[in-house]
């Protein structure tokens, strides 16, 4: 028996579900390359190629940081440093720079004020409520989490709010877009904000010695097959901090912006306000350039949606791969109003600070916009809050 | 194929299946309710250039 059949025998894989997603991914791609474009072809690839990767190295912010504040474990949080390094390497130069389809590149820049403050608070409390960021959301929704998808139903609604009052939140005190390259150039920004990022990660390290004897790592040496482990699961994190760069990178020379999840969510819960009646086209939010050609065109023409739905679908195909897809309905009472919470606190907050983990921490910081860092601080100290809420709500 | 979906319905309540199906239903839907808009917005895509302040991914 080939190497390669016992392995396919000795795994789980769940062969009707893994056909099924593959099918639906597979006609979505072709329906796009004849009604659309390559563009969008390409998106929805590198989307579920970013729902395999996050699948199979449980690369998570929320998870990460809980594990840092309670159990001093800062390996996740490396992992995320070391990404955003990576992407910064070839974003911040680049920003300005004609992508691959003509557009011009632009990073992701929000302001440095009241508005960010107060929404990645309220992010980084939702996301500990809710068990999920804006990625992680997707990816455990595509791998079967009920409980995730009662939040991602809720992120869907607070983000909707969340346009509806960003008009008044944004007219609050702020110092503006502070892109650090537009003052100091590309070479200093990248060299500033990599000691920023190697500094922290001392600081985990240390924090993490005073704790515990061995330091947790992000590269760990298995007897396990490279093929088995790629395809059935268990990457180390340092695989998935370096496929998370890559892909991001991509991204940027096909979409011409970077990764975003969030405003996406918001145009999904836009859609079906419109479809029951509500007018949102008149809400001051829809009314920019880019948010009323969204709302006008079909879902498949707006790049952050294909991402997204590549990301759940390449999820759900990874967990089927693995056989650790479980979408029975099983949840409790107050977990149940733990989602609901946190992806109303989620969905509002992401609005208000211009992004998610993703939108606005790691492509924030990877463009060298300062309102990353903002996020970082805030969110950081929301989830804190929501670590010590979790209790209350029997998580 | 039917088969395949009311049985994972029915046997298994499998919500992630759901929600992939309605996911499926709503995206065919969403396209052809804005099909008049599409072509119009592709063919503008092409001239337009994508400015910071009208990115997806903040202002």
């Amino acid at each position: 028996m080939s190497l390669f059949k016992k392995i396919f025998l000795q795994s789980k894989i769940d062969f009707p579900m893994l056909f099924f997603g593959t099918s639906i991914l597979l006609f979505i791609l072709f329906f796009l390359l004849i009604n659309y474009s390559l563009k969008h072809f390409l998106l929805l690839i590198i989307g579920g190629a970013l729902g395999f990767v996050l699948f199979h190295s449980s690369f998570g912010f929320t998870g990460s940081w809980r594990s840092f504040i309670n159990e001093r474990k800062g390996n996740g949080i490396r992992s995320q440093l070391l990404a955003i390094g990576l992407s910064m390497l070839l974003i911040v130069p680049f920003i300005g720079n004609e992508s691959f389809f003509g557009s011009i590149i632009v990073g992701s820049f929000g302001p440095v004020g009241v508005s960010v403050i107060i929404g990645s608070f309220l992010f980084g409390l939702g996301m500990q409520l809710g068990g999920g960021c804006g990625s992680g959301t997707l990816y455990n929704v595509g791998a079967g989490n009920t409980r995730m998808l009662i939040t991602l139903i809720f992120f869907i609604l607070g983000s909707l709010l969340g346009t509806l009052h960003l008009p008044w939140w944004s007219s609050l005190p702020s110092f503006g877009v502070i892109s650090l390259s537009s003052y100091i150039s590309t070479v200093p920004t990248l060299i500033i904000q990599g000691i920023l990022l190697i500094i922290i990660a001392m600081f985990t390290i240390f924090y993490e010695k005073r704790g515990k004897k061995n330091i947790s790592t992000i590269y760990q040496k298995t007897d396990t097959s490279f093929f088995r482990v790629f395809v059935f699961g268990n990457w180390p994190l340092l695989w998935g901090a370096i496929a998370i760069a890559l892909l991001s990178i991509i991204m940027i020379f096909i979409a011409g912006h970077t990764w975003s999840v969030t405003f996406a969510l918001g145009l999904w819960g836009a859609k079906i306000a419109s479809h029951i009646g509500i007018d949102v086209s008149q809400w001051e939010y829809w009314k920019g350039s880019y948010q009323a050609q969204a709302l006008q065109r079909s879902i498949l023409t707006d790049s952050v949606s294909l991402t997204n739905i590549g990301l759940l679908l390449g999820a759900f195909i990874a967990s089927n791969l693995s056989g650790k897809n479980n979408s029975k309905i099983n949840i409790s009472l107050l977990p149940f109003f733990a989602a609901i919470l946190g992806g109303i606190l989620m969905g509002y907050g992401a609005r208000l600070a211009f992004g998610c983990s993703i939108g606005a921490l790691f492509s924030g910081i990877a463009s060298g916009s300062m309102h990353g860092w903002l996020w970082l601080l805030f969110a950081f100290a929301g989830s804190y809050y929501g670590i010590k809420l979790r209790p209350y709500f029997k998580l | 194929m039917i088969l395949f979906i009311i049985k994972k319905l029915k046997r298994e309540k499998n919500i992630t299946f759901l929600f992939l199906f309605l996911l499926f239903i709503l995206l065919g839907f969403d396209h052809f309710n804005t099909k008049n808009n599409i072509y119009i917005n592709l063919e503008e895509e092409g001239h337009l250039e994508h400015h910071a302040e009208d990115s997806p991914c903040g202002m």
